[in-house]
């Protein structure tokens, strides 16, 4: 927008304004040589899509093709997905952490105790039905659209919603009173992140470990029946995914609200009147 | 069959008072004059336009189990949006948003 001011802006700004056009005239050249939106005779229709509708339900025990897509046949994406997911969190972990924010200490008005009866009291009634319903968002996604990163968000908002209401947990310094826990701290939503992206790779790892290709979980030793043994696993990746993602947008949470005091992003609880 | 048509009556009745609700609230967001005047009007009518259109859906609804959920979601609505509101208005209460008075001109210089 502003004009360049010196040389190494103008560089970059040219830079910057040459590379646009080529990159955005390389990308609409590319989605010009892709198959039309639907078109029966592309390479997708013909032979992937079949094999999946066909075969997916017997070979995965998934009424859900979408789930047995996801988490079986292309479990490899969804670990890099689920890996990126995990990769933004530690991100704006890093950034607001070098920007001055301090692991633990909560911020004002973010996450500071709201200190409403009508919130407090909504909210032990909310939340719960939040937490079940992610659950069964996760566990349901074997029959119906959902699974680990819906629920998974779901759950985090959950965390959310009693970090806004009650505050998180922090030790007290003197200046600042001790506060109980609700919900796990930054610490242990990282925690929680860490454990489900291990225990997706790790799930792959076991299979190898059976003789089987890497997330190949057929020759896992949960039963005699293939379909059902990949049903099973299916649901651990899914709950890997939930795992990952609640912890995720825990951290991003907190992070954020951190990074916000320490920046100096006026919050509105400290210039308002206080109850 | 008698029953049917007064139910379905019934339920276009409710479906009809909630678009009024939803239509007093959409005006009341765009006419009225600072925030919390409009967050007034969009809490209150909000809650009821989705009440009472999601009571009238659940009359209509041929299966037991879509009704069940509609007066599911109707149960968080009549908890979720009030509170919603009220912790809008209490942050905006907080942060110092100024409340419109009648002798103030609105518009975005008297918002805020």
């Amino acid at each position: 927008m502003g004009a360049p001011r010196h040389g190494g802006t103008r560089v970059r700004w040219l830079l910057g304004a040459a590379a646009f056009p080529a990159l955005f005239l390389g990308l609409v050249l590319g989605m010009a040589e892709l198959p039309e939106f639907g078109d029966p005779g592309s390479p997708a229709s013909t032979h992937v899509s079949p094999r999946f509708i066909e075969d997916a339900a017997a070979e995965t025990g998934a009424a859900n093709m979408v789930t047995a897509v996801l988490a079986d046949y292309r479990g490899y994406d969804t670990l890099g997905e689920t890996a990126v997911i995990f990769a933004a969190g530690l991100g704006c972990l890093v950034i607001l952490a070098a920007a001055g924010g301090r692991p633990n200490r909560p911020a004002a008005g973010m996450s500071h105790p709201f200190g409403s009866v009508i919130l407090d009291a909504a909210t032990r009634i909310l939340v719960p039905v939040v937490l079940l319903f992610a659950v069964y968002v996760l566990i349901h996604g074997h029959i119906s659209p959902g699974g680990g990163f819906q629920g998974g968000v779901l759950f985090g908002s959950g965390l959310i919603m009693m970090r806004l209401v009650w505050g998180p947990a922090h030790a007290g310094d003197g200046q600042q009173p001790e506060v109980p826990a609700f919900g796990p701290s930054l610490r242990g939503s990282l925690i929680l992140a860490c454990a489900g992206i291990l225990g997706y790779a790790g799930i792959g790892l076991a299979a190898m470990a059976f003789g089987g290709e890497f997330l190949n979980y057929g020759t896992l030793p949960l039963g005699s029946d293939p379909a059902h043994v990949r049903e099973l696993a299916t649901l651990g990746i899914e709950a890997a995914v939930f795992l990952t993602v609640a912890g995720t947008v825990g951290v991003l949470f907190d992070t954020i609200s951190i990074g916000m005091r320490e920046s100096g992003v006026p919050l509105g609880s400290e210039r308002g009147p206080r109850e | 069959m008698a029953a049917s048509t007064l139910t379905e009556g019934f339920a276009i009745l409710l479906l009809a008072a909630g678009l009024f609700f939803i239509l007093a609230a959409v005006i009341g967001i765009l006419r009225l004059p600072d925030f919390f005047t409009r967050l007034h009007a969009m809490g209150k009518c909000d809650t009821a336009g989705l009440s009472l259109s999601l009571l009238g859906l659940a009359l209509l609804a041929d299966d037991l189990a879509v009704t069940v959920k509609l007066v599911l979601v109707l149960a968080l609505v009549a908890v979720a949006n009030p509170t919603a509101t009220h912790a809008l208005a209490r942050a905006a209460s907080r942060a110092g948003v100024k409340v419109w008075r009648p002798d103030e001109p609105a518009g975005p210089a008297g918002e805020r």
